[in-house]
């Protein structure tokens, strides 16, 4: 193996996606060094510095100790809260995108275009338009301030995005091996759940990735139709940044903030090269 | 006993008819070519007979059973397609399994149905394997397999061949006629190749614009084509064509030359002549003609040749020691002319 010379555009290159990555690393650096830092140092006034006491200290106050609520309980059953409500949400929505991208794409539909518009359209409803009409139907479903209620909305919302990924996605579907699968003997649901789903892996991440990034960092749901026992973790974090009470303590809130941060970015590392294959997928092949 | 009845099948998508009554019988175990140019609505009539469309007339009747309207699972038809549509997360053996999955049929006569198809196949050692880790030649056999594993009454093949390469093609082609030969399942094979038709089918029906032009065993769609389009469809390097007419003593004429050809009370008929490069002779006297292009080909050499009647191709046995350039006459066999009405494209029947 022979190693190429090192050209002047080449190190011109590696310099700019190096500076790149650091303006984009930088406030990770930020939130990670001040989070294990005491309070005093922070005071002290350098952001950048790293600590000279190292502590976790911070961490396990976020996580359990910080009175967010009545109760000093830390961010931990707010934690649980969005786990509850993200997971179910993002399967709900899922599931049902996957179904509709199906029978839109595979079967004679009457008004499949308009029906796809619709839900097209759904997608660029601002939630603030959708608030007081919710919160009246979560009113009249007993959902009102309960994890549950907020799945609902999470579910509802996500369908549209849902839909529009799994309907290209599977527009793009080989016809022939669902007419196949039609000669060999495959109903509806076989055919969806044999051969449809075990090969849209590439879709499912993409779309798992989208909805647990919005479902996770939703805010304004979250403070809309919750209350104390079932607050979303953002809007706990909220609660714990803006607590007007005593000293304002830096460190446990970049603790914080990077605990919420926390679960979207593995979910990231986890499934990213998914995610850049299914969104490229269909463009190329077409 | 799986005969085959197609009667009077038309099918529009909205206002373009893709298919003109279409009648054919298929007697048990037939194999029968659909072949024709892309468009031709060959795949749309495979798709009715296979279930995946619905005719906008006729009736199809399969082994005597009315099956027009039912769905393509109940139809007792199998279907090999040219993207082999092997299903990509199982595996080979399940691929293979999958129709009588499907048919609840038992897991230990799966198993052995698997494994008596992969023998004949020779897949026996890919059971295990996904479709993306084999091969054209081995996608297509296993699609086959899944075919076969069904022992259905009725095969379809749609293009099976078109995407292996050209060796593989030749291969795969005697081995279909081969498994032909054993199974005896009447089918229907469509391809736009007519080698493969030539070579695969007992009756050849060549479509166009959604009519059927011609139907007949291969040598007889050779020896006599019904019209123009099956004369230059059929045979390779095409037949060569030229505007003639017959003369006031009946004799046919191609470029003011006599054929030798008779044609009694048609006189001034305005006519195309075909000649196939075959029934061509270089020899001392005869249509005079000037050597274009020599393309030796091994076993045969083609010769084209510039003349009073255009350009035409001449095969010639062998070798040739004819150049670019060089004189020569052209001799033909009256008895191997076909002649075509000029208007209507209608082979016209001659009287010796």
């Amino acid at each position: 193996m022979s190693r190429p010379r090192l050209r002047p555009e080449r190190v011109l290159l590696y310099a700019v996606l190096a500076f790149v990555a650091l303006v984009f690393l930088a406030p990770i650096y930020v939130m990670v060094v001040n989070s294990i830092k005491p309070l005093d140092e922070i005071r002290a006034g350098n952001l950048v510095a790293l600590p000279l006491q190292p502590t976790f200290e911070p961490w396990l106050q976020a996580w359990s100790q910080a009175q967010i609520g009545v109760q000093a309980t830390g961010l931990k059953p707010y934690f649980l809260n969005s786990f509850l409500m993200v997971v179910p949400a993002v399967v709900l929505s899922t599931a049902i995108g996957a179904l509709n991208g199906y029978v839109l794409t595979q079967f004679k539909v009457r008004g499949a275009t308009l029906i796809f518009g619709l839900l097209l359209f759904s997608v660029f409803i601002p939630f603030q338009i959708v608030l007081i009409p919710m919160a009246r139907l979560l009113g009249e479903l007993g959902l009102a301030g309960t994890v549950g209620g907020l799945v609902f909305v999470h579910t509802v919302y996500g369908i549209g995005f849902g839909t529009l990924f799994f309907r290209n996605f599977y527009a793009a579907f080989p016809p022939e091996l669902v007419k196949s699968a039609r000669m060999d003997g495959a109903g509806f649901f076989v055919l969806f759940w044999r051969l449809m789903l075990p090969n849209s892996l590439p879709i499912i991440v993409v779309n798992v990735i989208w909805q647990f990034t919005n479902i996770w960092n939703d805010f304004l749901f979250g403070a809309s139709f919750s209350d104390y026992s079932s607050y979303p973790l953002t809007v706990a974090l909220n609660n714990l940044v803006s607590s007007s009470t005593g000293v304002k303590e830096y460190n446990v809130h970049f603790a914080g903030a990077f605990i919420a941060a926390l679960p979207t970015l593995v979910v990231y590392v986890l499934s990213g090269k998914y995610f850049v294959r299914g969104l490229m997928a269909g463009s190329v092949k077409g | 006993m799986a005969t085959l009845s197609i009667r009077n099948v038309s099918k529009a998508f909205g206002a373009t008819q893709v298919l003109h009554r279409i009648d054919l019988e298929l007697a048990d175990g037939e194999f029968l070519v659909l072949v024709g140019p892309s468009g031709c609505g060959k795949s749309t009539l495979m798709n009715i007979v296979a279930g995946l469309e619905e005719p906008s007339t006729g009736a199809l009747h399969l082994a005597g059973r009315d099956i027009t309207a039912l769905p393509p699972d109940e139809r007792d038809v199998a279907m090999v397609f040219q993207s082999y549509a092997l299903y990509p997360n199982m595996t080979v053996a399940q691929n293979i399994a999958f129709p009588l999955e499907m048919r609840k049929v038992p897991k230990a006569q799966r198993a052995a149905a698997v494994a008596e198809v992969a023998k004949m196949l020779q897949i026996d050692h890919l059971l295990e394997r996904k479709p993306r880790q084999l091969s054209g030649g081995q996608r297509q056999r296993v699609a086959i397999g899944r075919a076969l594993a069904r022992k259905p009454s009725l095969f379809l093949f749609d293009e099976p061949l078109s995407n292996l390469d050209a060796k593989l093609r030749v291969d795969m082609r005697a081995e279909l006629k081969k498994l032909h030969m054993s199974t005896g399942v009447t089918t229907i094979y469509v391809t736009h190749d007519q080698v493969e038709a030539m070579t695969l089918g007992t009756r050849i029906a060549v479509l166009k614009d959604g009519l059927i032009q011609q139907l007949a065993t291969p040598m007889e769609l050779y020896a006599r084509p019904a019209n123009l389009f099956v004369a230059g469809f059929i045979g390779s390097p095409s037949i060569n064509l030229c505007a003639g007419e017959v003369d006031a003593g009946g004799c046919v004429l191609m470029a003011g030359a006599d054929t030798g050809l008779r044609l009694a009370g048609a006189a001034g008929r305005r006519l195309q002549v075909g000649i196939r490069p075959e029934d061509l002779r270089v020899q001392a006297e005869g249509l005079p003609a000037r050597v274009t292009l020599v393309e030796p080909t091994g076993a045969e050499t083609y010769v084209l040749v510039q003349g009073a009647f255009g350009e035409f191709t001449v095969r010639l046995p062998g070798a040739s020691t004819l150049r670019p350039g060089d004189a020569m006459a052209l001799g033909i066999d009256p008895a191997r002319v076909h002649v075509f009405d000029a208007a209507t494209g209608l082979r016209v029947d001659q009287s010796a």
